[in-house]
């Protein structure tokens, strides 16, 4: 863990969000520096999705210290939390969390309009101009449940971009895509990666997975949920021997 | 004897149960309720643009959509009630009671209340169905995620629209009533002047009237907001789980609003 982390955690218990007393995830320590990128394998149930909303900031552990960009996510007070959330974009699996009222494009100008206190016309330009890079200007009007799923994963990954962020956590984005679609998110995300190097202000993209196989290319750092316990794989061929049904749901392990 | 016994600490234990967890909930809905108020005073112009047109919004949808129905309410209410109670008291030589019994059957009790039951079950269940889902399907989660607070969001909107529908319907339901009553009592050859009716009422009405009328309906859209939008938002949900969440929400609106309006009963003995 270098002293630059964005995020740390020091000895982390992580519990299920609708099950607090049940420990998904047990003794993390893990740091993300800026402009890592991340894969977190680990099969259904493993405790992906909490391991990620704690180090997104989103839940507390349930033990253990929270770093976030230096300050503990303990002490740290509401409106710190909510500048953090602006820096931390986070794109939730089955189809993002979109409002179900809310067309596509009122989805995507909800953070711009909602923090800079705008009226739809004024978020207008912005928000087309991040549906143009998804090619989803012909949906903009569209209520999410007209959309396939990957869609409106898709829309959710732009609503996450309508804000300044330095940290991308995705959970499962990948998770019963297509090749095309996989190849469109890896594509996607490869670049814009590499546009905000170029510009100086690197993105970190922290992404959860079935298996290793379709990011072995691009993913930098690996790590795996086994048995309740968060692994780093430091070894290219445990990387590429990794398979999601090799490791027990954390449900069944022993101790949980 | 023994099975006696067993079945007595077996009826102890679930009236315990039962009470300990009508206070715990008590407590998480003043929490959320002062959570809400909290949010209300600090962030009442935060983001203005996005969330008071949510709060005209619920304005339409528990107000507007809900006057039809409140007019109907008061007119059949008036008719029923209004119009054979100044018959019966006309009849009877009690006119000079006419004023009274409007006042207090009508403005300060059966108005709000039954203007509150019909919020409650229109917009309150409909509050804790789209809350419901909302939590169920992430929504909630995605807009955390976003740096919105759903309180703000959600919550402060809902119970602003829900606190001024209440009051606009059951002034127009006490209007309607009060005028529909005139009108069945007019039917019936009841010898009374528009001039004497109106003018008993207005007799009959003190400037507290007023106050109290304004605040306990503002106090039942609140009641209806707080008890919807907890059980919609307070604790993660599944699908499944939410036509029982609904149906507890309405059984607790109801208790809250009728426990209210006791609880006025002391602002109106010092009249």
């Amino acid at each position: 863990m270098s002293e630059a982390a964005q995020v740390e955690l020091v000895r982390v218990d992580v519990a299920g969000e609708d099950d607090p007393g049940r420990l998904l995830v047990r003794d993390v320590t893990w740091g993300i520096d800026a402009g890592e990128w991340w894969a977190i394998g680990g099969g259904p149930a493993s405790g992906k999705t909490a391991l990620l909303s704690v180090a997104a900031g989103l839940n507390p552990p349930a033990r253990g210290v929270v770093r976030i960009f230096g300050r503990d996510r303990a002490a740290a007070s509401e409106s710190e939390q909510t500048a953090w959330r602006r820096e931390i974009g986070f794109v939730f699996e089955n189809g993002g969390g979109l409002l179900g009222r809310l067309s596509v494009a009122e989805n995507v100008a909800l953070p711009i309009r909602y923090h800079s206190n705008l009226e739809p016309a004024e978020a207008r330009t912005r928000v087309d101009a991040l549906l143009q890079l998804a090619g989803l200007e012909r949906v903009a009007d569209l209520v999410p449940s007209r959309l396939t799923l990957a869609l409106r994963q898709r829309v959710a990954l732009l609503r996450s971009l309508a804000a300044p962020v330095r940290m991308l956590f995705l959970d499962s984005p990948l998770r019963g895509l297509a090749p095309s679609g996989i190849r469109w998110w890896l594509g996607f995300l490869r670049e814009l990666r590499a546009r905000r190097a170029a510009d100086g202000e690197p993105l970190s993209l922290i992404m959860s997975a079935y298996d290793f196989h379709a990011l072995r290319d691009d993913a930098e750092r690996f790590a795996v949920l086994e048995n309740g316990r968060f692994r780093v794989l430091e070894e290219a061929d445990e990387v590429a021997g990794y398979r999601e049904d090799a490791a027990p749901p954390a449900h069944t392990a022993d101790g949980l | 004897m023994i099975g006696t016994t067993d079945s007595s600490e077996r009826y102890l234990d679930l009236v315990g149960y039962r009470v300990v967890h009508i206070a715990l909930l008590l407590r998480d809905m003043v929490a959320f309720a002062l959570i809400t108020l909290g949010v209300l005073l600090t962030k009442f112009g935060v983001s203005r643009k996005v969330v008071h047109p949510l709060m005209f919004a619920q304005i339409r949808q528990a107000g507007l959509r809900l006057l039809p129905m409140s007019i109907f309410l008061g007119v059949t209410f008036g008719l029923v009630i209004i119009g054979q109670t100044v018959a019966l008291l006309s009849r009877v030589g009690a006119e000079s009671l006419i004023g009274t019994v409007m006042v207090t059957v009508v403005m300060r009790e059966l108005g709000p209340l039954l203007t509150a039951i019909v919020v409650l079950a229109r917009a309150g269940t409909s509050n804790v169905v789209e809350l419901g889902t909302m939590r169920a399907m992430g929504e909630v989660s995605a807009l955390e995620s976003l740096g919105i607070d759903p309180i703000h969001y959600l919550v402060m909107p809902r119970m602003l629209g829900l606190a001024v529908s209440v009051f606009c319907l059951a002034t127009y339901f006490v209007l309607v009533a009060i005028l529909s009553g005139w009108v069945f009592a007019f039917l019936q050859d009841v010898p009374l002047r528009p001039a004497a009716y109106f003018g008993r009422l207005g007799d009959a009405l003190h400037w507290q009237d007023f106050v109290l009328f304004g605040f306990k309906t503002l106090c039942f859209g609140v009641v209806i907001a707080v008890v919807s939008c907890y059980h919609g938002l307070a604790r993660p949900l599944r699908f499944e789980e939410i036509s029982a969440v609904t149906e507890q929400a309405v059984v607790e609106g109801l208790i809250g609003c009728v426990l209210l309006d006791a609880l006025f009963l002391v602002g109106y003995v010092f009249i």
